[in-house]
């Protein structure tokens, strides 16, 4: 079949065509994909970037919604005292402390 | 009543949040196989990608960019898709950014049709190395094989865009009717419109001559 005959010669044409590419043409292009690759990796840094603070704010969070409910203060102002515990927990430098305790230490201890 | 705290009130929810450092290697692993398997997907196809686009623009650098910006944004954009979805993805990518190529000279040479004194954009972009001679002259065979190329390549740069691009994905990349409606954003039965129509002015054109 004629076309059959066109789609077989084309493709015989361009796979040469392309076997055939010159050294500075291959060398842009792995210069390219190496870039693409460069992005991938990029992107997977950007994402702990932003995941990695977001679990020490969560811990904070946490920490200052537990402080203002046992506060069993109606004030709409916390107390100084509140405010300075909110001042801790939110130092992300004090937050490593509690990440890396056994939490349930405290737990036990607090039963005692 | 000052308030109190205790941390020990807050060990359920603090439990849930401790942080585990060694899970940070095992997170890089899926990484590192996400940017192997890229890159071979790239390998693969970028030498006939930058000869499709070059067919398509009829010029190096043009189609060397084209090539590099599909690239990017398959990463940027679709990196994290099924490696399936990949070569469709690409090559739409691909043909949109030749189209915006074709699209920024249409406009050049209307500006440059008024302006006629500015320097053509075409001649910042010529290959310096086109006018360095080969250094042994090609087979009588090789020579052949190139001139017919040509002819093929000047046929399918004067195809309608969408049957050209029709044509070459199916007949130069081999993606079947389903993969070129995918990437040509097209339902299946234009796909072969299209294919059809290109087949047979390209069968007038070059085959004869075959």
């Amino acid at each position: 079949m004629v076309s059959d005959d066109l789609e077989e010669r084309a493709r015989a044409l361009f796979e040469d065509s392309v076997e055939r590419l010159d050294a500075r043409t291959r060398s842009k292009l792995t210069q390219a994909r190496n870039r693409a690759l460069d992005e991938v990796k990029k992107g997977a840094a950007r994402r702990r970037w932003i995941w990695a603070p977001a679990g020490g704010f969560a811990l904070a969070a946490v920490v200052a919604v537990g402080i203002v409910l046992s506060s069993g203060r109606t004030s709409q102002q916390p107390a100084p005292a509140a405010l300075e515990d909110l001042e801790i927990v939110s130092n992300s430098e004090n937050l490593d402390l509690l990440q890396d305790q056994d939490v349930e230490f405290y737990a036990w201890l607090d039963e005692q | 009543m000052p308030a109190s705290v205790s941390l020990a009130a807050f060990a359920g929810p603090l439990a849930t949040l401790r942080w585990d450092h060694g899970a940070e290697a095992s997170v890089e692993e899926p990484i590192l196989e996400q940017a192997r398997a890229l890159d071979r997907f790239l390998a693969s196809i970028e030498k006939r990608a930058f000869r499709m686009a070059r067919i398509a623009l009829r010029h190096d650098e043009d189609a060397l960019d084209s090539v590099q910006d599909a690239m990017l944004q398959l990463a940027r954009r679709y990196g994290r898709r099924p490696t399936e979805e990949w070569r469709p993805l690409f090559y739409r990518i691909l043909q949109n950014r030749i189209r915006d190529c074709q699209r920024r000279r249409r406009v050049q040479a209307r500006i440059m049709a008024w302006l006629p004194g500015l320097k053509s954009q075409d001649d910042a972009g010529a290959d310096e190395y086109a006018a360095v001679p080969d250094r042994a002259p090609l087979p009588a065979e090789q020579l052949a094989t190139d001139q017919a190329m040509q002819a093929l390549e000047r046929s399918l740069a004067e195809l309608p865009g969408r049957q050209q691009e029709a044509f070459m994905l199916r007949v130069f990349e081999g993606m079947d009717v389903a993969q070129t409606a995918a990437a040509m954003g097209c339902s299946e039965g234009s796909v072969k419109t299209h294919y059809s129509r290109a087949v047979h002015t390209l069968r007038e054109q070059v085959g004869g001559a075959w």
